[in-house]
C-alpha cells in the first residue's frame, strides 16, 4: 500500500474518532441512533487508525531492512501460497453458504422478527449475487 | 506430474532456498514442486526452464491423470 494511501487512512480515522467523541461527549439527550452511531464512529475510528499506522509504522521499518521486505514480497506474491489463499476463501464460501442457510432456518423457528430474517437473507442473496457477478465477470474475461 | 527438478537443482549445486530465491517464489515452493505436491503455473514452469536453460517438456514430465 502506498504512502500517501496509509496518511489518508490515518486522516480519514482521525477525522473519525474526533467526530465519534465529539457526539459522545457533545450530544446533549441524543437520540438511540445518534448515540449508535457516535460509538460506531470511534469505533470506525480506531480500526481504521491501527491499521494505517501499522502499515506505515511497518513501511518505514522494512525501508531499514530491504532484504526482509524483498523476502516478504516473494511470500505475498509467490504463486503457490496465491493459490493455498484462493482455495482456502473459495472453502470457506461453501461453508458460509451453509451456515447463512442454517441460521436463517434456526432463526425462523426461533421466531426473531421478521426484520432480521429478512436482513439476513438479504445479506446471503447480496453474498449470492456477488458470486454469480464475478462468475460471469472472469467467464468473460478469461 | 512429475518433474526433474530436484535433480537439476542439485546438478547446479544449489539448495531450494537458493533456487526460490534466483526463481522469486518461496522456499516451499520449491519443495513442493520438487515432491510433486504442486504443478506450478505455465509462467513459472518457463522461468524455471529458462533458469536451467531447458525447455518445459525436458523438466516436466506429462502423465495423463488416473481418474
Amino acid at each position: 500500500m502506498s504512502k500517501r494511501k496509509n496518511y489518508l487512512i490515518i486522516a480519514i480515522a482521525i477525522v473519525l474518532l474526533a467526530a465519534g467523541l465529539i457526539m459522545v461527549k457533545g450530544l446533549q439527550d441524543p437520540s438511540a441512533f445518534l448515540n449508535v452511531l457516535s460509538y460506531v464512529l470511534v469505533g470506525l475510528g480506531c480500526i481504521l487508525f491501527g491499521r494505517g499506522m501499522g502499515q506505515t509504522v511497518s513501511a518505514r521499518v522494512l525501508q531499514q531492512y530491504p532484504e526482509t521486505e524483498r523476502k516478504m514480497q516473494i511470500e505475498r506474491f509467490d504463486e503457490r501460497n496465491i493459490v493455498i489463499r484462493h482455495a482456502a476463501k473459495s472453502k470457506a464460501y461453501d461453508v458460509m453458504i451453509y451456515l447463512f442457510g442454517a441460521l436463517i432456518i434456526a432463526f425462523g423457528l426461533m421466531e426473531v422478527g421478521i426484520a432480521v430474517i429478512l436482513l439476513l437473507l438479504a445479506a446471503y442473496l447480496f453474498v449470492l449475487a456477488t458470486a454469480l457477478y464475478y462468475k460471469s465477470k472472469y467467464e468473460q474475461e478469461m | 506430474m512429475k518433474n526433474r527438478l530436484e535433480a537439476l537443482r542439485k546438478a547446479r549445486g544449489l539448495n531450494q532456498e537458493e533456487l526460490a530465491d534466483a526463481l522469486g517464489v518461496s522456499r516451499q515452493t520449491i519443495g513442493s514442486l520438487e515432491n510433486g505436491r504442486y504443478n506450478p503455473s505455465i509462467l513459472l514452469a518457463f522461468k524455471i526452464a529458462d533458469f536451467f536453460d531447458l525447455t518445459i517438456e525436458e523438466i516436466f514430465i506429462y502423465e495423463e491423470e488416473s481418474k
